[in-house]
């Protein structure tokens, strides 16, 4: 009788435990979906094309858009790009196929701990490097500023896709009597290209929704600008940010809809890079 | 945001007044509860993410052997699987209390901004981030600068202590893990 209570309250307390890990795993995942239509809800009534292609309506006046925004995000991304994915892949070139466990070891070490400096002291730090020197805000310390962001995450997860390749294919290539660098180069690289792109792919949407180390580097910008070194330079992320503090009900909306948008963007941005890798896979 | 003024925060004083924490007024929502919320959603995947890699680290074996002397589900959780990587899970948690000292915006937005410690969670305050991010634009002569860049410097302090913590207790568990996620 005392047993039979025992093993039926044990058999209680298990389903009642794992009901909790499912409740936390629903409510964790259901937080995605409030996000997203909320944003849907707010922001996509006031999309139209002039959002896309104009530079915000002066004040007091409706209508305008986020134009310079977007033009400015695609050219901090692209310079962060061109900065990091070169750097980001050679380190994980290093940390795969180069570097002996200790160096690695120190180097991941290194990585981890980057990725976990507050992106606000990243952009201190380009701020004291690069707009105190030159003088003035640019699109090329903003670049910067998000390139160091992006570093880790290649970092890591090209050193992960290098390594999924087999271990045989580099033997093959090192038999034929092929260099260590060609054979990165013709055998390695080409076999992990879907996971390096896929890599970069998530790092450019991380950097594309970073906000706080813009505010220290690109400023922010109501015109169109292109200059990579001429001076401030809007972001959506910043304009967001701008928008959404601001006292009138025109910021509110646009800020809700350049919401939705930079959401969509990274959002199809990562599920482009996942679904490349799972086709792979 | 507002309704974590109405009715989160209203309810919680109604009941819950006789602890300071929940007592004083309300200010339409934004506040310390407010960022703090938007914090626990913000660290919650990276948390997810490294206790599934600690716990996919844990061996088969030691799960079997539960099982293999009559242990529910929920046991092999708490006595095999909780046990083996527990200073991992400390070190999860740590790294996203990392995370969650220098997120700046999303805080930015709903803290308010108020330099008065208040025993209350209803009040706005700040946090060296959300100072740094929302003084810079005001600040005009190099000493105000410097004290902002200082602030800076002491937040990548404490996050680079509290990282390091984080990493040695998750290393400690599983040697590498996983890939770094977004």
């Amino acid at each position: 009788m005392n047993r039979d209570v025992a093993y039926h309250r044990r058999k209680l307390t298990n389903t009642v435990m794992l009901a909790c890990c499912a409740a936390s795993a629903l409510a964790a995942a259901t937080v995605v979906f409030v996000i997203l239509g909320y944003l849907f809800i707010k922001g996509i009534n006031y999309l139209n094309v002039d959002f896309f292609v104009k530079g915000p309506a002066p004040l007091g006046e409706p209508g305008g858009g986020v134009a310079p925004s977007i033009v400015g995000s695609a050219i901090t991304v692209g310079i962060a790009t061109v900065i990091g994915v070169p750097v980001g892949i050679g380190t994980g070139i290093f940390l795969s196929e180069y570097a002996g466990p200790r160096a690695a070891a120190i180097i991941r070490f290194t990585a981890d701990i980057l990725t976990g400096i507050p992106s606000i002291v990243i952009g201190i730090f380009v701020y004291g490097l690069i707009v105190v020197e030159m003088g003035h805000f640019s699109a090329l310390a903003a670049g910067v500023a998000l390139a160091v962001i992006m570093l880790p995450i290649l970092a890591r997860s090209s050193e992960e896709m290098l390594k999924l390749v087999p271990q045989s294919q580099r033997e093959a290539a090192l038999a034929l009597g092929i260099s260590r660098w060609r054979t990165i180069v013709s055998v390695v690289l080409p076999g992990a290209r879907a996971g390096l792109i896929t890599g970069s792919l998530l790092a450019m949407a991380r950097a594309a929704g970073e906000t706080a180390p813009l505010i220290f580097t690109a400023l922010g910008n109501r015109f169109m600008t292109t200059s990579v070194t001429g001076g401030p330079i809007d972001a959506l992320p910043l304009r967001i940010w701008r928008y959404g503090i601001g006292p009138y009900d025109e910021w509110h909306q646009q800020a809700w809809a350049a919401s939705f948008v930079l959401v969509m963007l990274v959002f199809l941005v990562s599920l482009v890079a996942r679904l490349a890798l799972a086709k792979r896979g | 945001m507002p309704w974590v003024g109405d009715p989160v925060e209203t309810t919680l004083r109604d009941y819950l007044s006789f602890i300071p924490l929940f007592n004083g007024p309300i200010r339409g929502g934004y506040g310390m509860l407010a960022a703090g919320l938007i914090l626990a959603i913000m660290i919650l995947p990276i948390i997810t993410a490294i206790s599934r890699d600690l716990m996919q680290a844990v061996p088969n074996s030691q799960r079997e052997a539960m099982l293999a002397l009559g242990a529910t589900k929920w046991e092999v959780v708490t006595g095999a699987i909780i046990p083996y990587c527990r200073s991992g899970l400390v070190g999860a948690s740590i790294l996203g209390l990392g995370r969650a000292l220098g997120e700046t915006m999303a805080v930015l937005m709903v803290i308010g901004k108020d330099y008065n410690i208040s025993s209350s969670l209803f009040r706005p305050a700040s946090t060296a981030a959300t100072t740094i991010a929302s003084e810079f634009n005001e600040a005009t002569y190099p000493l105000y600068i410097s004290s902002l860049v200082e602030l800076g410097l002491i937040l990548l302090g404490i996050t680079l202590l509290v990282n390091v913590l984080a990493h040695l207790l998750v290393w400690r568990v599983a040697p590498a893990p996983g890939e770094v996620r977004e």
